[in-house]
């Protein structure tokens, strides 16, 4: 990304965002799919960020690289904030919004429906980071950044972020064995979801005994 | 929970691979090439729209307002902080020296009554027990897709080996909030070769001075913002550092070597317990409080995690 285009942004050049979004818009997009585990919601985190983006453009660095760490940390705290980004934006959401006026390709439909089964998987194991490790996560794994980027993106020194990371990944361990269990029995238990809170708890207990067997 | 130190030794992709095996797959595929370019070209439209009616772009925040932006999803309570508009910049001019005098004065009591604890002999072989309540995201499974649906108050166990060697376990109970069909895990926490371990806390250096080094070290630098990171680091270690007396009142004579640290005369723990607060001035909405009992300085906790009992055991599952 040039230096002009960071230029162009800060001075509030509407091309210069309509470039910035044709760069950017896919990464910001995973990001959202990835935090939300939702489709629907992932569309409107991308306008909110792109929104939220426009209103601060003069807060970017005069100097730098790439945009695209500043647009990440902005969607993050979208996603930490959903309902304070919405009321601020609510009327140019309700005009950005496409809903349903614009029809899916059939075969990028396809591909959607097994997405959700991922983006369902990865939710669910990120929603039990604390919100810290969940950002470091996201922008670091999922969204290729390296700490000094997720670091300038999250306002927060580089050594954070990798401290983070690594509790991150010590919480993680601890899950992956509740998540397979919860997935085998989400598997079994189909359509009564809600009763099966103490089996789970119980199952959990049982494979981790057989575990240190 | 238990972390001493960022870890340098260990290579950073080597720890973004380690979660890359750990997480479930999410290869998201962007928009929809259609709904790219309507989606820019309402958002150009948009912000054209706004420069017609000649709105201004926002201007920057006075820096002290920002600490007083409410921290969403945690559901912490920083009571009094935001009225002090002095903080600001740790190396800016408005730092506020009272504060800052107030939290080294608070911390010189906190390590001559840290030191005044009972020590405890811990062998290898026990595990490290703590009990902890915080906030978390209340998470519904809706057919493939999960929602947030309000805040979920959780206590947590954490029990880790001593020295490294062997599993830990965690349990995490709901105590409050809106019921599920997703509840947060429990299970046994494999032991991580890169998670600091009681043992390692022993080996830190009692003298304040090589420690509060060794932090700024371990954080990568001395500037502001790798004194938020020893802030943060520090805070991982106080709930078992209670267990060591010396190296707890270290470990608040080296916090009170940070230029930015500042006392808070009201604050609230995670699980709503009011104390003195002490936390590190910052410019970002980003803040963790440390909470600490009045009467005889006990730590409590933080507005992010309360912290209810510390202790070792013999074996995972049993509590103190």
């Amino acid at each position: 990304m040039n230096p002009s285009l960071r230029a162009r942004v800060r001075a509030g050049d509407p091309d210069a965002f309509a470039e910035l979004f044709d760069q950017c818009a896919p990464a910001v997009h995973r990001l959202a799919a990835r935090g939300t585990g939702d489709w629907g919601q992932a569309e409107d985190i991308v306008s909110l960020t792109f929104l939220e983006a426009w209103r601060l453009r003069q807060r970017v660095h005069p100097d730098g690289d790439a945009l695209l760490p500043w647009l990440l940390g902005i969607c993050v705290n979208v996603l930490r904030n959903q309902s304070r980004a919405l009321r601020r934006h609510r009327n140019a959401l309700a005009r950005v919004a496409l809903h349903d006026t614009v029809p899916d390709f059939a075969d990028e439909v396809v591909g959607r429906i097994a997405d959700v089964e991922q983006l369902t998987a990865a939710r669910s194991a990120l929603d039990r980071l604390r919100r810290h490790e969940r950002e470091v996560v996201m922008l670091c794994v999922w969204s290729g950044l390296d700490s000094a980027a997720a670091a300038e993106a999250l306002g927060v020194s580089p050594g954070t972020v990798r401290s983070r990371l690594s509790r991150a990944r010590t919480r993680l361990r601890a899950q992956t064995e509740s998540e397979l269990v919860r997935a085998r029995r989400t598997t079994r238990y189909e359509g009564a979801a809600g009763q099966t809170q103490g089996a789970g708890r119980g199952a959990a207990a049982r494979t981790t005994e057989e575990t240190n067997r | 929970m238990m972390k001493i130190s960022t870890p340098h030794a260990e290579d950073e992709q080597n720890l973004v691979a380690g979660l890359h095996a750990a997480l479930p797959p999410a290869d998201a595929p962007a928009l929809p090439g259609e709904r790219h370019r309507a989606l820019r070209s309402r958002l150009t439209q948009e912000f054209r729209r706004d420069l017609d009616e000649g709105a201004r772009p926002a201007r920057p925040r006075p820096k002290w307002l920002k600490v007083a932006l409410p921290t969403a999803l945690a559901g912490t309570l920083v009571a009094g902080v935001a009225v002090t508009g002095g903080l600001t910049d740790v190396f800016g001019p408005q730092v506020d020296e009272a504060r800052h005098r107030q939290a080294v004065e608070l911390l010189d009591r906190l390590a001559v009554a840290a030191a005044a604890a009972p020590a405890t002999t811990i062998r290898d072989d026990q595990f490290i027990y703590v009990k902890t309540e915080g906030s978390q995201e209340a998470v519904r499974r809706y057919g493939n897709s999960f929602r947030v649906v309000g805040t979920w108050q959780v206590q947590r166990e954490d029990w880790t080996s001593v020295d490294g060697s062997r599993d830990g376990y965690i349990r995490q109970e709901v105590v409050s909030g809106p019921p599920t069909n997703t509840p947060p895990g429990t299970g046994r926490a494999e032991a991580d070769p890169n998670a600091s371990t009681y043992r390692e806390l022993t080996a830190l250096p009692t003298d304040p001075d090589k420690l509060v080094d060794k932090l700024y070290e371990d954080a990568g630098g001395d500037g502001p913002a790798e004194q938020k990171a020893v802030f943060e680091a520090v805070g991982d270690m106080l709930d078992t550092a209670t267990l060591l007396p010396e190296k707890s009142a270290a470990l608040y004579r080296a916090v009170a070597k940070l230029p930015g640290v500042v006392a808070v005369d009201t604050a609230r723990d995670a699980a709503g317990r009011e104390g003195i607060g002490l936390t590190i001035t910052s410019d970002g909405d980003e803040r963790t409080t440390w909470v600490f009992r009045p009467s005889d300085l006990t730590y409590l906790g933080s507005t992010e995690q309360a912290v209810l009992d510390v202790g070792v055991v013999d074996s995972v599952r049993e509590t103190p």
